[in-house]
């Protein structure tokens, strides 16, 4: 069984009609899924040498189960 | 050996979108992973951070990356994930279309796809006014 979100991306291929109107589109999708600033503070993550944008990678936790 | 993927690379074009963060803030794997273009990413930053609403691989940078371990030849942060997060394996893993080339499971193993889902990457873009 195909998952919400690959339901979701095949609709708007189909919808779509050209790769560049896809791609319009799939870049707009957003499902609001929210990361806690605090963790993503906790990891930094991909720090390329040399590179404008510094990446830090976050951990998302639910909050119900943090281990602290 | 074809290039290993890092599974936390930045939207940018030729990266592969392989996942999506839902509401509840974890990660639904696609069956295929997507190509991004230039079109997506232009888009994508229009918005809130791609990154912090996808999930993008490219080709290991290896030594151009930060969190290369040059002693160990391997990635030092997929280490750092699996550490933080603490999780067990699961016995069987969920279907993810990047795996066979993945560096952090070519690396840790099923430890990885434990944490894997609930990472995502943020980019915070310096302010850059000319």
């Amino acid at each position: 069984m195909k998952n919400q979100v690959t339901t979701k991306i095949d609709a708007l291929k189909n919808q779509a009609t050209s790769q560049e109107e896809f791609m319009n589109q799939l870049a707009q999708l957003d499902e609001q899924g929210q990361a806690n600033p605090e963790l993503l503070d906790q990891v930094n993550g991909g720090v390329s040498v040399n590179q404008m944008p510094f990446p830090v990678l976050g951990l998302w936790l639910d909050p119900q189960n943090l281990p602290f | 050996m074809s290039s290993l993927l890092c599974p936390s690379s930045i939207a940018k074009p030729g990266a592969a979108l392989f996942g999506v963060q839902t509401a509840a803030g974890q990660i639904e794997y696609l069956e295929q992973p997507i190509i991004v273009d230039q079109t997506f990413v232009d888009k994508a930053r229009q918005g809130r951070a791609p990154e912090e609403r996808f999930r993008f691989a490219s080709n290991c940078a290896k030594s151009g990356c930060g969190h290369w371990d040059s002693g160990q030849s391997g990635c030092s942060l997929v280490g750092k994930v699996v550490d933080a997060m603490n999780r067990k394996a699961a016995e069987t893993l969920g279907a993810c279309a990047i795996r066979t080339n993945c560096r952090w499971y070519h690396q840790e193993g099923a430890l990885a796809c434990a944490s894997c889902d609930e990472v995502v990457r943020n980019v915070r873009i310096q302010a850059t006014t000319v």
